[in-house]
């Protein structure tokens, strides 16, 4: 029996044991059948690193709680909030611009006369024919060019 | 970037509500002519003119425009008699400018003075101008008209002039 457990030990120290192995071997070495000087190495040894590994498996512990305590950071992704807030501002400029160009497609239509203003089509369009009347070539005009022709022709003749 | 939105639906509705001006709505007009002055507001006077502006509509079909734009002085009880001299003048000069400038032109003129132009800028871009107070008993007011014509209309000056010529 305790070539069995010796070999254990020799396979500890070799590390070559399973953890099923070290835990009934520590448990067999707490007994009163390890009172042999033979495991006393073992014991000590173990005994060590039964505190060393206490002591780091709270300090993990304690390491993963706090890091389940800590805030997640907050995901890159738009919330519904901000996408809804966002397609309301582009269906807005979206508006804006047809707008806009519906009314740069429609006839203008203005006049100022005598100081007052109007975009009555109906009396802008008079205004307009009023004011081709003046710049019609009328038959007094004709007259100045044949005037102005007559002069021309008979300067040259002189 | 939310900023720059507002912005420019801001920029967009005022634009919508400032186009009635004359000096902006010759959207077809390449180059300025000399009497762009004379509608774009600038002028010492320009409250006292009688102005018209008409772009698109079907009035304008009939003689192949896109675009009409004329601006009147009156010299009567109600105008500075000062400032319809200094417009008399401006308008006179200005057509003379634009005659020079001109690839077709018909002009004429009564004791020294610009009477009458008819003014082809280029294809499509016309300019009538008559001053009535150089007629014997005309009225005292002279009248500049600016026009363009529609996109792929070739029409001549002379046609536009028959168009306009009284009955």
């Amino acid at each position: 029996m305790n070539k069995y457990w010796l070999d254990i030990v020799n396979r500890y120290f070799e590390a070559e044991t399973t953890e099923e192995e070290e835990r009934l071997l520590k448990r067999f070495l707490a007994s009163d059948e390890a009172q042999g000087a033979e495991f006393d190495e073992a014991r000590a040894v173990m005994g060590l690193f039964a505190t060393a590994r206490s002591s780091s498996l709270s300090a993990r512990e304690e390491l993963e709680s706090a890091s389940s305590r800590t805030t997640v950071p907050e995901s890159s992704a738009l919330s519904p909030q901000k996408t809804i807030k966002w397609l309301s501002v582009a269906a807005a400029v979206v508006l804006a611009v047809g707008l806009w160009w519906h009314w740069s497609e429609r006839p203008t239509y203005y006049a100022c006369i005598d100081g007052v203003e109007t975009t009555n089509r109906k009396e802008v369009v008079e205004a307009m024919h009023r004011s081709m009347e003046n710049v019609q070539q009328d038959v007094e005009t004709e007259d100045i060019i044949s005037k102005q022709l007559g002069e021309m022709f008979n300067s040259i003749e002189e | 970037m939310k900023k720059i939105l507002v912005f420019l639906i801001l920029a967009s509705c005022q634009w919508d509500i400032g186009w009635v001006h004359l000096g902006i709505v010759d959207c077809m007009a390449q180059k300025q002519t000399s009497v762009a002055r004379q509608f774009d507001g600038s002028m010492p006077y320009y409250h006292l003119l009688d102005r018209v502006v008409i772009e698109g509509g079907q009035e304008l079909n009939a003689y192949k425009l896109s675009l009409y734009k004329s601006v009147t002085v009156k010299e009567n009880a109600f105008t500075p008699k000062e400032l319809a001299q200094q417009a008399f003048m401006d308008m006179e000069h200005d057509v003379e400018e634009a005659a020079k400038e001109a690839i077709i032109k018909e002009v004429g003129h009564v004791k020294g003075h610009l009477y009458y132009a008819f003014l082809m800028m280029r294809q499509g871009c016309y300019i009538f101008y008559q001053n009535a107070s150089l007629r014997k008993g005309g009225k005292r007011e002279a009248t500049i008209v600016y026009m363009e014509g529609q996109k792929n209309s070739s029409m001549s000056m002379s046609e536009l002039k028959r168009m306009f010529k009284k009955k």
